[in-house]
């Protein structure tokens, strides 16, 4: 019986921090599309953040979110391949190009797919541990397709990147809502599994998940983009 | 993470005082948070394209590391508090000029340097920080006004954001220094209740242990009176024995003298009888002052003050004194005289206290004369005399002997509770000072002392006349 409330008295700190984080992200996107802060505001939120939650989860000692670290970074990675197929391939997505980059993306790209896939995919598994496991993911779909555009909105507005030939909702792209929605709604499934199974999960489980972007990216591209 | 980042630049300092260490940790806190803020405005100033504050910011986050290695390494607290202050102020006074001077963004932050200083300085430093701040901010006001162009080294168009986050910034970094001001202040004053409650303990303990001790002193010196009380019993005895004896065979007599009618002898036999009677009767009142003389003594609580014949007090305990060692040590002799003023009548005291006092003082006085006779010294003639003086408001008794005298380099020593220089169990060291505290506490009255070694010690008693 300690030992369970000592659990949740420890989760109940890492809600809280997470929770934090996001507000924190959010806040800085909004300032940084008011002030125009360009591709700099968006390299100091994508690796402070990343640092920020690291510091955390060392700290505490949190192998959960530690594990969540490695599975962000694993997908932000992979995930430059969807971005450049989104810039060369579909041509809709541009970037500053006057910035470090990687590949055909910003330097801070992978570690800001990162964190933000670990904000909103902790939301979604923290609702699927209330809720049944398709509530949760039609729940963190509606998330990913509130949240995410809403950065892509910032993102214009504060000079990080933007999209130019495609169908949109002020500055996001249909293809793009749809696809951040399907990109969302598997997270609370791996989260789950994460959270459930050892230290060779959360690797594979990144890349998949860096995959999946490409994927999602591609069948909203073809449907509606 | 941070608490034990910030737990490595604080030094280990057993010989400092608490006040000391709370001013350490609080400035080694201020300045590892002030470390992240410049942190954090090198990345404000390179999104706001503003360098030059960029490489200010670098520079004054190494001047603060440098701070942190000097604290670490025991360079004086208040030294690097203002060399703190000095940072801080040249790295805003750099970051005003080239931001736009007197309309700069950055420059309420010359408000943070006094303030953070009150904080972790103290006032002087908090003073002196206000003044600086105060010309520097009359210096940019007056080149201004004389139209000096301050340069303005960042993005036009980012000039609401550097601005927001200046003032933002300002705030937090007050707010968070306040914060562990308070922190470190709460913890300072819970550490005093806790020692003020040990202390109170302690001091409970040292009430309990001293009544204690007090109340043993009481019975060493009712031990020191038992041989002497016991010499002064025997006389009274002695002659009740005697003359009841006598009695019981003069009553022998007067049955037969009265069975030959003979009464006129019979009657001179029952006034012997009368007399013997009425002297058994002072000899029992005798012994039964004596007695009742040794249970006041022995009493715990303090007497109530009562008027008391001095001379006969000091009498009664010099002869106590005497035959008390008289009959611990069958070879100790000394001339004892009593030279009292006649013109002392009685004097409001308590007397159990001052027969305390005064049999201390005699046997002391015994004791150190008894000493030197045994180094057979030739001509040597031991001797103690007690006087009374009466003066106009006060009287005086003096306690004076021909013993060793007290060395000069103990003479300020012996009213110190536990002092004592005589051998292990023979003395508590609480004589002296429990006498030094009824004459001064309970009488009001001041003791003191003349010495000279080898010649002799004199003990002089002043009371008032209440």
């Amino acid at each position: 019986m300690l030992h369970h409330r000592l659990i949740i008295r420890f989760r109940d700190k890492e809600v809280k921090f997470v929770l934090f984080t996001l507000f924190l992200t959010v806040t800085v996107a909004a300032l940084s599309a008011a002030f125009e802060l360009t591709w700099r505001s968006a390299f100091v939120l994508a690796f402070g953040m990343y640092f920020l939650l690291g510091w955390f989860a060392f700290k505490q000692n949190d192998i959960f979110l530690k594990k969540l670290l490695v599975f962000g970074i694993a997908a932000g990675i992979t995930e430059l391949l969807a971005d450049c197929w989104l810039v060369q391939s579909t041509g809709t997505l541009i970037y500053a190009n006057n910035e470090p980059m990687v590949a055909c993306s910003p330097l801070y790209m992978p570690f800001a797919w990162a964190v933000l896939l670990i904000q909103i995919g902790y939301l979604g598994w923290l609702i699927s541990r209330k809720e049944k496991m398709w509530v949760s993911i039609v729940l963190t779909t509606f998330l990913g397709f509130a949240v995410i555009p809403l950065f892509e909105h910032w993102a214009k507005g504060a000079g990080w990147w933007y999209y130019v030939n495609t169908k949109m909702v002020l500055n996001t792209p249909y293809y793009i809502i749809l696809a951040e929605g399907l990109i969302c709604s598997v997270l609370p499934f791996f989260f789950k599994n994460i959270h459930k199974k050892d230290y060779k999960w959360q690797l594979p489980l990144g890349i998949i998940e860096g995959l999946w972007i490409w994927a999602a990216y591609f069948i909203a591209f073809k449907l509606v983009g | 993470m941070v608490r034990t980042l910030v737990e490595y630049f604080i030094p280990v300092q057993e010989d400092k005082s608490t006040e000391y260490k709370r001013r350490v940790r609080l400035i080694a806190h201020a300045i590892f948070l002030t470390m992240i803020f410049a942190l954090f405005y090198v990345l404000v100033s390179w999104i706001a394209g503003y360098y030059i504050g960029l490489l200010i910011m670098l520079a004054s986050w190494f001047g603060y590391l440098i701070l942190m290695i000097l604290l670490k390494y025991g360079m004086n607290v208040i030294k690097i508090a203002n060399l703190f202050g000095f940072i801080g102020a040249a790295s805003i006074y750099g970051s005003i000029y080239f931001s736009g001077g007197f309309e700069s963004p950055v420059l309420p932050w010359l408000a943070s340097t006094p303030i953070v200083l009150l904080l972790i300085a103290g006032k002087r430093s908090g003073f002196f920080w206000a003044v600086v701040s105060v010309l520097i901010v009359l210096a940019f006001g007056l080149m201004d006004y004389y139209g000096f162009v301050f340069p303005r080294k960042y993005h036009a168009s980012k000039e609401t954001y550097f601005a927001l986050s200046s003032q933002t910034g300002l705030v937090l970094i007050i707010f968070f220094i306040s914060i562990v001001f308070e922190n470190i202040r709460k913890s300072a004053f819970t550490q005093v209740i806790e020692q003020k409650n040990t202390l109170e303990k302690t001091l409970s303990k040292l009430k309990s242990t001293q009544s204690q001790l007090i109340q043993s002193e009481k019975m060493a010196s009712l031990g020191e009176l038992t041989a002497g009380i016991a010499h002064e019993i025997q006389n009274p005895l002695n002659f009740v024995n005697n003359f009841s004896e006598v009695n019981s065979e003069l009553l022998d007599e007067m049955k037969e003298e009265l069975a030959k009618s003979n009464t006129m002898e019979a009657e001179a036999i029952a006034d012997d009888i009368k007399q013997n009677l009425e002297k058994i009767i002072h000899h029992g009142k005798r012994a039964d002052s004596i007695v009742k003389g040794m249970l006041l003594h022995s009493r715990s609580n303090m007497g109530i003050k009562e008027p008391t014949d001095i001379n006969a007090l000091a009498d009664e305990y010099m002869r106590l004194a005497y035959h008390g060692l008289r009959a611990n040590d069958k070879f100790f002799n000394a001339d004892y005289i009593l030279e009292a003023d006649k013109s002392i009548h009685t004097v409001n005291v308590v007397p159990q206290d001052i027969g305390r006092v005064l049999l201390n003082l005699i046997n002391n006085a015994f004791y150190d004369v008894n000493k030197k006779a045994k180094e057979s010294i030739a001509g040597y003639k031991p001797k103690v005399l007690v006087s009374t003086k009466r003066r106009s408001n006060t009287v005086k008794i003096i306690v004076k002997d021909n013993g060793g005298g007290i060395p000069p380099e103990i003479k300020d020593k012996i009213f110190q509770p536990f002092f004592t220089t005589k051998p292990t169990g023979q003395g508590t060291g609480l004589g002296l000072s429990l006498s030094y505290d009824i004459i001064t506490k309970g009488h009001a009255g001041e003791i003191k002392v003349n010495s000279k070694a080898g010649e002799g010690t004199e003990f002089i008693i002043t009371i008032p006349i209440k």
